[in-house]
């Protein structure tokens, strides 16, 4: 069906984009570390800025990763009882997980932007960027977590996580 | 205060409930989570603030950048070099090439702090030249599996990272020293287990090296290892925090890889990027909205409450480790081994603590014997990917790792009831 090819085309343009991003949020994460050691060690001077900067990055990597993981299907979950389970039930379960996915993720989204009015004027200490900055990817990645569980159901995709492909789980 | 008993089962059993129906576990956790927070009348903003906060931490930082450092490492062909290695240093043994896979994992173990990577990178090599070299295939991945656990235990490991944030800010460096001899200990108790297989089944000897070749093969993969000077000599010598160190071995495995190696294609840099995202995808999930799930834990009092179920039965050191290694041998078969340390430490660690047991020994146990539960069926990650590389089944692979099993299981019990094991190491650097 043609509306089903465009939304997956969208939707996996979005996490492409997302996915870019958190690729270079994992270059600038890395290369802001190595900075603080060369400029204390090398330059002798010290940064007070840089973890939080990098951290920053962090933050923002991780809810657009978790984000992205919903469409790929990367969050582990226990299949013992859905296996065992009829097929309809088994496929009924599939989806009930991405409904809840798509709760908890609206729930992110929509306290995060309570977080972002609440921080308000505060800026962080060290580096002087605005707080809110750092509550910014709770909406982004919420939104983006809720729009892949929608479009996991419209899709027809609601596969189980990991099981096929190993180095998937390699966080051991 | 009373205990409020709606709210821990509210928390505790829907997160199991709602688990068991295959939703993914870290939702499970968060949903757990909101829902106990709006019985509690708690303001619902603090579960994205907390989960902001969980993931706010330098410390973590150092997971996302070990775990660059074991991928690079491993499309740049370190495992290759390492087997080569291995098999310089005893392959003359009897059972050579077994003895060399325990002793890959090991270097391997100093790299990389997965060991799945490990069975995955140092078992497609080892695991298709045991069975050339007519091993049984289900004793080849028995190798594998177990000798990978050093990786969990030898630094750098995320599983120690994640012990250390749920025990609420432990030193990381600490608890990197701390592991080095129960995980050499490990492999040992393994040589052992190989050794006397060898000498029963009469399992054959591995290459023969000439001095030469020795130290060339010594070199190419000395090189790859200098990474662990840089990790754990930048932690002793206070030049580099953990995380710096990490960080630092990034840059220095990727210039390794593309200078030295020569072995980094773009194609392999976008499947470093890809492995790596998904991996953190998976864990700062699991971090963030365990992070709202432990804050819960604490505010409901439940580790004051089954503390106080323990100690009316016993209050003995011994009963209280022995109960608390079994619960966790248990738990290790069925769930993953990162999430249960996430979830558990914030429980556990007030028991144990109160009985006398020293929060860095308790990490140590406590890695090692979730360690195990990676080579357990029905689902011991390492052991499922073993069990693939050699494609055979979990029975099968099974049926060989009773004698590892046992091997293990003494080596925990040696690290629970000798605590200098764990903690001599730490104290002679301080």
């Amino acid at each position: 069906m043609a509306w089903r090819k465009r939304l997956a085309a969208g939707v996996d343009g979005i996490n492409l984009v997302a996915t870019y991003i958190c690729h270079a949020l994992l270059v600038v994460i890395t290369s802001v570390t190595v900075l603080q050691v060369f400029l204390r060690y090398v330059m002798n001077r010290p940064t007070s800025w840089s973890e939080e900067i990098a951290l920053f990055g962090l933050i923002w990597f991780g809810l657009l990763a978790v984000a992205i993981g919903v469409r790929r299907h990367e969050h582990v979950a226990i299949t013992f009882l859905r296996d065992k389970a009829p097929p309809v039930i088994g496929t009924a379960l599939d989806y009930f997980a991405q409904v809840t996915i798509i709760i908890f993720m609206f729930v992110v989204m929509f306290y995060g932007h309570d977080l972002i009015t609440l921080a308000g004027v505060q800026v962080l200490p060290a580096s002087g960027w605005p707080k809110w900055w750092l509550y910014v990817p709770t909406v982004l990645g919420g939104g983006l977590g809720m729009l892949n569980g929608f479009a996991n159901i419209l899709l027809a995709d609601v596969r189980v996580p990991g099981h096929d492909v190993p180095e998937l789980n390699d966080a051991h | 205060m009373p205990i409020d008993l709606i709210g821990i089962s509210l928390l505790l059993g829907g997160f199991l409930v709602l688990m068991l129906l295959r939703v993914p576990i870290a939702f499970a956790l968060g949903l757990s989570s909101l829902a106990t927070v709006l019985y509690l009348h708690l303001p619902p903003l603090m579960v994205a603030q907390r989960m902001v906060n969980g993931l706010n931490s330098f410390t973590f930082l150092a997971v996302p950048f070990f775990i660059l450092v074991g991928n690079v490492m491993t499309e740049g062909g370190i495992s290759d070099k390492l087997v080569k290695l291995a098999d310089v240093l005893v392959g003359r043994m009897r059972g050579g090439l077994a003895q060399g896979n325990v002793v890959a994992s090991t270097l391997f173990g100093g790299i990389s702090g997965s060991s799945v990577a490990d069975v995955a990178s140092i078992g497609s090599f080892l695991i298709p030249a045991m069975v050339r070299a007519r091993y049984p295939a289900g004793y080849s991945v028995a190798v594998t599996v177990t000798s990978s656990v050093q990786g969990v235990m030898i630094p750098p490991s995320q599983n120690m990272i994640f012990y250390a944030l749920a025990a609420g800010g432990l030193p990381i460096s600490t608890l990197f020293l701390a592991g080095y001899i129960p995980g050499l200990l490990l492999g040992l108790s393994l040589m052992v287990i190989v050794y006397i297989m060898a000498r029963r089944h009469n399992h054959p000897m591995g290459g023969r090296y000439t001095f030469t070749e020795s130290i060339k093969v010594l070199a190419d993969a000395g090189i790859g290892l200098f990474t662990i000077v840089i990790i754990i000599g930048g932690i002793l010598t206070g030049i580099f925090t953990a995380t710096e160190s990490a960080g630092v071995a990034v840059v220095y495995a990727l210039l390794v890889t593309v200078f030295w190696y020569r072995s980094l294609s773009w194609k392999a840099v976008g499947r470093i990027f890809s492995t790596t995202l998904t991996t953190l995808a998976m864990v700062t999930a699991i971090i963030m909205t365990s992070s709202v799930f432990g804050f819960l834990l604490s505010y409901l009092r439940v580790p004051a409450v089954l503390a106080d179920a323990m100690f009316s039965i016993s209050r003995d050191p011994i009963f209280v480790l022995m109960a608390v290694n079994v619960f966790l041998l248990v738990l290790g078969m069925l769930m993953d081994m990162g999430i249960l340390i996430l979830l558990l430490t914030p429980i556990l660690l007030p028991i144990v603590t109160q009985v006398g047991v020293d929060p860095i020994h308790f990490g140590i146990i406590m890695v090692l014997n979730l360690g195990i539960g990676l080579c357990t069926p029905p689902v011991g990650t390492s052991l499922l990917v073993g069990a693939g590389v050699a494609r055979i089944s979990l029975e099968e692979a099974t049926k060989s790792l009773w004698p590892f099993y046992i091997a293990m299981v003494v080596v925990l019990l040696l690290v629970t009831y000798i605590p200098a094991l764990s903690l001599t190491l730490p104290a002679l650097v301080r």
